[in-house]
């Protein structure tokens, strides 16, 4: 193969990949604006715990103050923000 | 046979003016009640309103017409004269709401479930939703009721029934044979006091004054008077000189043993909590207790303790004097601080959760007249340890009213099968075990997440940074977190609920009060098999979790050293775990006995009860 041909290549793989990364932030976006915002903030901010994560870290707060809060609420928030079980 | 039929009901509504509580009040009693065996009377107190018109209207209702007020206690005592001399009279506000089938019916069977019982009340609740009243207390401190219960949130606490000393009337069933007995409400008192005063009189005649927690009214508390402050704080202040006149003596008799009580109150700590629970049921066990903080400046907990417990019974209680040199002490707290004691008698009550103690704590134990521990197994270590005072097992205890299957819990709306754990994050814990072979366990399709309520008080302790660390994997069983969280007691019993199965998987206990509770709200268990607990649970309510052997105990905490705990197999426990999840039956049919269990013998009553008995022998 010729390096004209190889370049053709490449660069229509490129433009590819260039539509694909345009398709997947479209879909992002998309799924980001039907989050909760913590969790599009979560999942913005990248990294350590996102929405993959089996353990809700997200929303850990790093202080070593107690917090009063109420039971009923506390789970409430908690039901709501636990890690989505895979599909089976 | 046919049982013969219940016996009739006059149910008392005083009323004086407000038509507006008072229709609410019968719109709600006719729309809740069976009157075949009931009637229904309202005494009139002299309204001026639109009242006596209304009344005409209801042709179910029999009415008494006083023609001026004469206040709560007299008028209330005009309609107990206008019921049939054969029937139970029940006393109702007009300002209580019913919105409970069967309320009369449940609170007439408890009233004749006994022959001495002789008084049943209820719950009342806010219409807001909060508690109001689960039974009365009268402290000769203060002379100034308290309401149990009054203003938690509702959980379903105090839904059984039980013994109380009195009960507010709003709602009052009296039964015909203490009205015989003792005759109406007293008019030494106009209004106020006047309910304490009826049901310490029933108990002198030999009745008691129960609380059938099944069935709770709403109370709007808008009493004639407590909308008029000045009407309010005259007549209530008249009540009570008269009240500490009649009972000042009797109440203080109740008491047939003073006890110091130096410890820790008003701080997140087991000991703490537990010291809370153990002074209320000391009290009820006639052990008047007078508290001292241990700890403060030149201990190893320097803290000061805030003044204010928010708690009206231990605000009196730490108030108390117990005097330069009390008859008997008790330091309840970590072996360090005994020598704090201040006792002529000098008792050391403490626990650890490892199989000895430290040289220190021994040393101060042994300048105590006996030691205290709650379990066998403290018992043992510390004679080990070289012990030679005279050491007694008082077990502590768990307070079946705030801890019970009926405590609504917060459901996970997926469905999820809800493994929970409570616990400080320190390495005796195994958090990483814990977290580690669950996540190996579950997939995360599974429909089972964990639950961990964690506390982290130590600065150089990153709980977020270790969970990472462990490397869990993306597709392992799933977990959720609630960190730092302080819930008040009384809520604690819904956390519990929320879940279906408690996880204690620790390298030991010095007596694991969660597990207790936890147990105590009927839910399965697995528990180490090691351990201050093990004096009560046991393989029928609980499924415990073996250990590979004993292992030098190795903490921060400088009072491990030279001991050891537990190591606890994390075989067994994803055994367990698994076993557990596709047996459901099964273990909630053992957490049901744990809960029997727990209120069987595990109250606080009991563990005050040991005490009484041990201060009997001191003499």
């Amino acid at each position: 193969m010729s390096d004209d041909a190889e370049l053709e290549r490449l660069r229509v793989e490129a433009a590819e990949l260039r539509d694909l990364v345009r398709a997947l932030s479209a879909a992002l976006a998309r799924a980001a604006a039907a989050l909760p915002p913590e969790a599009a903030l979560a999942l913005a901010r990248g990294g350590d715990a996102g929405a993959e994560s089996p353990f809700q870290l997200e929303h850990w707060n790093d202080t070593i103050e107690m917090t009063r809060a109420d039971v009923a609420s506390e789970m409430a928030l908690l039901w709501k923000r636990l890690p989505p079980r895979e599909s089976p | 046979m046919t049982s013969p039929a219940p016996r009739r009901t006059t149910v008392v509504v005083l009323c004086w003016n407000r038509w507006d509580l008072t229709r609410r009040c019968l719109e709600t009693l006719k729309a809740h009640t069976d009157l075949t065996h009931a009637e229904v009377l309202v005494v009139d107190n002299g309204s001026t309103d639109e009242t006596p018109q209304r009344l005409r209207e209801i042709p179910w209702v029999r009415v008494v017409t006083n023609a001026t007020n004469l206040g709560y206690v007299r008028g209330n005592n005009a309609g107990i004269a206008a019921a049939p001399q054969d029937a139970d009279v029940l006393l109702l506000n007009n300002d209580v709401e019913i919105h409970q089938d069967g309320w009369l019916d449940a609170l007439r069977e408890t009233a004749h479930a006994a022959p001495d019982v002789g008084i049943v009340g209820c719950r009342l609740v806010l219409p807001d939703g909060r508690l109001l009243h689960a039974g009365t207390y009268m402290l000769p401190d203060t002379f100034w009721g308290q309401q149990i219960g009054a203003l938690e949130t509702d959980v379903n606490q105090f839904a059984r029934t039980r013994d109380v000393e009195g009960i507010v009337f709003a709602c009052a069933y009296l039964k015909r044979e203490v009205l015989a007995r003792i005759g109406g409400l007293s008019e030494n008192f106009r209004s106020y006091f006047e309910d304490t005063d009826f049901c310490l009189r029933a108990k002198e005649a030999g009745f008691r004054t129960v609380i059938c927690g099944a069935v709770t009214l709403v109370h709007r508390e808008h009493g004639s008077t407590s909308d008029q402050p000045k009407t309010f704080e005259a007549l209530f202040q008249e009540s009570r000189r008269t009240f500490r006149r009649l009972w000042g003596k009797k109440l203080e008799a109740r008491y047939r043993h003073t006890l110091s009580w130096q410890s820790i109150l008003n701080f997140p700590t087991g000991y703490a909590m537990s010291c809370r629970e153990i002074l209320r049921a000391c009290d009820a066990e006639g052990i008047r207790v007078a508290y001292t903080y241990v700890y403060g400046p030149g201990t190893p907990f320097p803290a000061r303790e805030d003044d204010d417990a928010r708690d009206y019974f231990l605000n009196a209680v730490s108030r108390r004097r117990s005097g330069w040199r009390p008859r008997v002490s008790v330091v309840y707290g970590q072996g360090d601080v005994f020598h704090r004691n201040k006792g002529r008698h000098r008792i050391g009550y403490t626990m650890l959760e490892v199989d000895g103690f430290p040289e220190e704590w021994v040393r101060q134990a042994n300048e105590m007249d006996e030691v205290w521990v709650p379990s066998g197994f403290n018992r043992d270590g510390f004679l080990a340890s070289g012990l030679k005072k005279p050491v007694h097992v008082m077990p502590l205890g768990v307070n079946v009213d705030y801890f019970h299957p009926g405590i609504r819990g917060v459901n996970n709306p997926a469905g999820d099968f809800v493994f929970l754990a409570n616990f400080e994050w320190v390495e005796r814990k195994r958090a990483d075990m814990l977290l580690k072979v669950f996540n190996q366990t579950f997939r995360r399709k599974d429909p089972v997440v964990l639950v961990c309520k964690v506390i982290n008080v130590n600065r150089t302790t990153n709980v977020r940074a270790q969970i990472e660390a462990l490397g869990l994997s993306a597709s392992g069983g799933r977990a959720a977190f609630l960190h730092n969280r302080e819930f008040p007691y009384h809520q604690l019993g819904a956390l519990y609920r929320s879940a279906d199965c408690y996880v204690s998987a620790g390298r030991g206990e010095g007596w694991d009060m969660p597990l207790m509770e936890a147990m105590a709200c009927g839910l399965p268990s697995i528990a180490t098999d090691w351990g201050a607990h093990t004096e009560f649970v046991h393989e029928g309510i609980s499924y415990p979790l073996r250990i590979r052997g004993l292992l030098p105990a190795d903490a921060r905490a400088p009072y491990d050293k030279g001991v050891r705990w537990a190591d606890p197999d994390p075989e067994h426990l994803a055994h367990l775990f698994r076993h557990v999840f596709e047996h459901r039956e099964e273990a909630a049919a053992k957490g049901g006995r744990a809960a029997a269990e727990m209120a069987a013998r595990w109250t606080w009553n009991h563990a005050a009860r040991r005490i009484a008995a041990r201060l009997d022998k001191i003499g």
